[in-house]
């Protein structure tokens, strides 16, 4: 899930009604990011987010994780979702319970007893006049005494 | 279709280049923290950061302007020797000299406990046997007590005085001069080697530790007294200013002594100066009172914490009076191990590659570590193995032997949430997450209710390290929004208290371990 690929800036320039047609087709195009920090020892920790290019004022479906290649004391993924645009951004199908903040276009959710890993999923779906929907997504782990916080945004 | 409207609200509900976190605010409440010496202080010592009577009178002959009236001087005698009711020596004669020195006026129940108090009991050491003396013989000098019976002791006194063997102190200048000090103010005739002895004195060295500090007034002010030859050197003054100039020396009493001797040396401008910059400053503006000189100072251990709760930001606020304390400490050698450590990581930790040439120290903390922990050692081993892996991520590990804990006990309770917080430190720690069930049940309960020790602060810690305890993230969100409650104090809002009352100081050691806590600091993408 390391994948490293560059940021597409959104679907500004396309016309709705080439949009609708963009959005029937399978396999719609999607975008990526990731981000790593260290540890002391030189363990990594990385954030990672997949989502779905996602039409204007249509959904999508997003999947971010924040990993380790061993286990921390526990590890959190903090995504969040920002648009360009106006309306509320929606999200559902979510893979956890509750959405772990106050915040409505933010998900959180913390492992630990021996995870590596913490990850969301889902579909997430912008404003009625919004035209580009983005993601951040923070890893953040305790590990042998330190914090430390990897991030990424699409 | 897009229109210009639609593209003036492109960012209304964009998300932050940089996600709000905390580095900033910690970073100034770190840096108020900063001590004289470039290391942090911590913030929990507040109570004790009360000016007080004794370092106010060791001074009070050289605080020129800065002196305390007589009312502060009065108020604060009231405040420490009859509310406290006080009895001892030193106490009682820092209040008279304050007193004599502001003049302020002594009440009768103040004159009284002084006339009271007792003539210290016979030392072994000659040297503490001078210095009591002295003490209770400056009293005398300093008021006048023919209305009392505290004459009637000085005859005894006098005898103790006798008693002391002039050759035992014949090569400590200060000890031979505090002794005929001591008989001039008894108005008692000296023994004629006494003043043989001190007329023999002269400067061995500058100041550059305790003895030599007191030894080299000693010798200025028998040369003043007894108005005899004294060779000295011609960089004593700058050497003096220097010492105390640059805050390398925290002890008050050979403050006051240095001053005394620039005073003796003709250099009243260079003392007064020194006394506005380092002595003054320390007043405390509640009593007016100045605060000890090793209160000013930071500690190896606060900077330390300040270095583990910023971590890859501690550079930015570690300067290079910082770093070069750190390396003075470490370079010590009677410090001990755990400091040296500590020290060791901070300076790590502050950007400095200079860490490299202290590392001697880690392979000797390595060697000490038990290859096995039981209940018994398990706070010394969890102490040394938090720092030593700061320093040496591939230090071995050893594992915990299981033991019982029960719940209502408050001492295996600790030892259990100990052993579960710190399970990452032991080559077991698999098998420590499923240790000590009935801790664990309780687990729930203890980090929703904010008890009042630090059991509370130890099942938050220990709370995502407990697979047993049945918590799981929606838990750990809520009882980190209870702890916020505890965040902040008056002067810092980024560091956690350990009380409910808003009124009570920050620590820093607790905020440095709910580092532990997800979502307890936001730190922000790691630099």
């Amino acid at each position: 899930m390391n994948m490293v690929t560059k940021v597409r800036k959104g679907a500004a320039a396309i016309a709705l009604t080439s949009l609708l047609a963009l959005g029937a087709a399978s396999g719609a195009q999607a975008t990526s990011g990731s981000g790593t920090a260290y540890f002391d020892n030189g363990q990594p920790i990385t954030a990672n987010m997949w989502i779905q290019s996602v039409a204007e004022g249509g959904c999508g479906s997003f999947s971010s994780s924040a990993v380790m290649n061993v286990s921390p004391n526990w590890i959190r993924n903090t995504t969040s979702f920002y648009q360009y645009g106006v309306g509320s951004i929606s999200i559902k199908g979510v893979n956890i319970s509750q959405s772990g903040t106050s915040n409505p276009n933010t998900l959180q959710w913390t492992n630990s007893n021996g995870a590596t890993g913490s990850y969301l999923s889902g579909t997430v779906c912008m404003g009625w006049g919004s035209f580009y929907l983005g993601a951040d997504v923070s890893a953040t782990g305790y590990y042998y005494g330190n914090l430390r916080t990897a991030s990424a945004r699409v | 279709m897009l229109t210009a409207a639609l593209l003036a609200f492109a960012g209304c509900s964009a998300g932050q280049n940089q996600p709000n976190n905390e580095i900033s605010t910690i970073k100034e409440d770190v840096e108020k923290l900063r001590g004289a010496n470039g290391l942090f202080r911590m913030p929990e010592g507040g109570d004790q950061e009360r000016g007080d009577l004794y370092t106010t009178a060791l001074f009070s002959e050289n605080l020129g302007s800065y002196l305390p009236s007589s009312q502060v001087a009065v108020t604060a005698v009231g405040t420490t020797v009859m509310e406290q009711d006080t009895t001892d020596l030193l106490t009682l004669w820092s209040a008279l000299k304050l007193l004599t020195a502001s003049g302020g006026d002594m009440a009768p129940e103040i004159e009284a406990k002084l006339a009271r108090v007792a003539v210290p009991p016979k030392q072994t050491e000659v040297g503490a046997e001078i210095s009591a003396l002295w003490f209770w013989i400056d009293v005398s000098r300093m008021h006048d007590w023919s209305r009392t019976d505290r004459n009637a002791a000085a005859g005894a006194v006098g005898t103790r005085l006798d008693d002391i063997s002039v050759t035992s102190i014949s090569d400590k200048p200060y000890l031979l001069w505090r002794l005929y000090d001591s008989y001039s103010a008894l108005q008692r005739a000296k023994p004629a080697d006494l003043e043989r002895a001190l007329r023999q004195v002269d400067i061995k060295s500058l100041p550059h530790d305790y003895e030599s500090t007191l030894d080299f007034q000693a010798a200025l002010e028998t040369k003043s007294t007894l108005k005899k030859d004294l060779v000295v050197p011609n960089d004593a003054k700058a050497h003096i200013v220097q010492l105390i100039d640059q805050g390398l020396v925290n002890d008050d009493a050979l403050i006051d002594s240095m001053l005394r001797s620039l005073q003796l040396l003709g250099a009243q401008e260079d003392a007064h100066e020194l006394v506005r910059n380092r002595v003054a400053v320390r007043i405390d503006k509640e009593n007016g009172l100045v605060r000890a000189a090793a209160l000013e100072n930071g500690s190896v251990h606060a900077t330390y914490l300040a270095s583990r709760l910023l971590d890859t930001s501690f550079p930015d606020i570690a300067n290079d009076r910082t770093k070069q304390e750190l390396e003075r400490v470490l370079r010590t050698a009677e410090t001990d191990t755990l400091t040296r450590l500590k020290a060791l990581v901070a300076l790590k930790r502050s950007g400095s590659e200079a860490w490299h040439d202290y590392a001697a120290v880690v392979g000797q903390a390595q060697a000490n570590i038990p290859a096995t922990v039981t209940a018994d050692n398990l706070n010394q081993y969890v102490e040394l193995i938090d720092v030593l892996v700061q320093a040496d991520p591939s230090t071995p590990l050893s594992s915990l032997k299981s033991f019982d804990a029960q719940a209502d006990n408050e001492s295996s309770l600790s030892k259990a949430l100990i052993a579960l917080s710190n399970s990452m430190y032991f080559k077991n720690s698999a098998e420590i997450r499923s240790m000590f069930p009935a801790v664990q049940s309780k687990l729930p309960e203890l980090i929703a209710n904010r008890g009042t020790g630090l059991n509370y602060f130890r099942a938050l810690t220990a709370m995502t390290s407990a697979s047993l305890s049945g918590l799981d993230s929606n838990d750990f969100d809520s009882a980190t929004q209870k702890l916020q409650a505890l965040k902040g104090c008056k002067e810092f809002s980024s560091l956690y208290r350990l009380q409910t009352d808003e009124a009570t100081q920050c620590s820093l050691s607790l905020s440095a371990a709910l580092i532990a806590v997800p979502g307890a600091y936001d730190l922000g993408a790691t630099k």
